[in-house]
């Protein structure tokens, strides 16, 4: 939504509300995946990713999504600011 | 010249699969073709209703399948076309009363009788919907710009992948231009882009199918409508005619008073 959306109080349009949720439940529809799985997913990813990096609990978001004909996958995955790299044998 | 069985199919009820049928089956017998049309949602029939047939039902499609009945017997011959001829399906039965092999042995029994054998399939994703496609060359799917209607649109076009169809086509019906252009309704192109399945036509929303199903005349025999003539072009585009899609905006007032547009 961009600043004259904004100033003059518009939201998002019907139609592509419509078309965003579609989208992600075609996706979901189409893989087989569950919200629930989606969730038991995102727990082991943390877990994996934070084992190398100092990821922002709380802050991290799976999704799935197609674009142009392909489902993807899509994991928004925040680091902490300092000490991003763990371990002291790391080259940076 | 063996005929091409075509299913019209959707998922979702009530978006226009047996209204669908009714009209491609009268605009391909208007072009001097050979046409069947087949109910298989038995125990819900009503494509003779939409085609103006229900006063002249003798036997169905299960008499034929249990043999009570020759498949020439239990056709009904549409008085005005001639050419368009349609198999009933029983009342007082349901679904599990013909299986897919019997089903497909009637459209291969079909076959050389007629160019098209169009098969108006039942809503959902079970018995019904497997006897409606078990025969079928091709596979139309109908939807709504809705999302449920869009959603069940994808879930059968899985299935179909499943069962090995080829690439089905789409139908976008009851489409509302004016609600697209406000931005309040999902467009034709939206809707491609989720399903990613070829276009084979457009349906405006329109309240003369209405009105043309109350006198069980399909729309499709009146060109003087927007969606009769988008039906018309959807039964040239299925006899490999490359037919641009209507522009089905609404005309504006000085368009509608001189004329123009058309």
């Amino acid at each position: 939504m961009g600043f004259w959306d904004w100033l003059l109080g518009r939201t998002e349009d019907s139609r592509s509300v419509a078309k965003d949720r579609l989208k992600v439940v075609l996706v979901h529809d189409r893989a087989g995946i569950s919200p629930q799985l989606m969730r038991q997913m995102q727990d082991e990813i943390i877990e994996v990713v934070s084992r190398y990096i100092d990821v922002v609990p709380g802050e991290i978001q799976l999704s799935m999504s197609q674009e142009h004909e392909q489902n993807i996958l899509i994991a928004n995955i925040p680091i902490q600011r300092q000490g991003a790299a763990k371990g002291s044998d790391r080259r940076t | 010249m063996s005929g091409q069985v075509i299913t019209i199919t959707s998922g979702k009820g009530g978006v226009g699969k047996t209204t669908t049928t009714a009209n491609l089956g009268t605009a391909l017998a208007m072009l001097d073709q050979r046409v069947a049309v087949l109910d298989a949602d038995i125990g819900l029939r009503n494509l003779d209703l939409v085609l103006g047939l229900e006063n002249r039902i003798v036997y169905d499609v299960v008499d034929v399948v249990e043999g009570r009945a020759r498949l020439a017997q239990a056709l009904v011959r549409d008085k005005r076309f001639p050419e368009l001829h349609l198999l009933p399906a029983a009342q007082t039965r349901d679904k599990s009363a013909v299986n897919p092999r019997q089903m497909a042995q009637i459209c291969e029994a079909l076959r050389p009788r007629y160019d098209f054998i169009l098969v108006d399939s039942p809503a959902g994703i079970e018995q019904g919907f497997h006897n409606a496609i078990s025969g079928a060359d091709r596979v139309i799917v109908v939807t709504t710009p809705e999302l449920s209607a869009v959603r069940d649109a994808d879930r059968i076009i899985g299935l179909l992948e499943a069962a090995d169809k080829q690439q089905p086509s789409l139908i976008v019906n009851r489409i509302k231009p004016s609600m697209v252009k406000r931005q309040e309704m999902l467009s034709v192109e939206d809707v491609l882009d989720v399903l990613a399945i070829p276009l084979l036509g457009v349906i405006p929303d329109d309240e003369q199918i209405i009105i043309a199903t109350n006198d069980g005349t399909p729309v499709a025999t009146d060109s003087k409508y927007l969606s009769g003539r988008a039906y018309q072009n959807i039964a040239r585009r299925l006899l490999g005619e490359e037919v641009p899609l209507l522009d089905l905006r609404e005309r504006g007032f000085f368009e509608r008073i001189f004329g123009f547009g058309r």
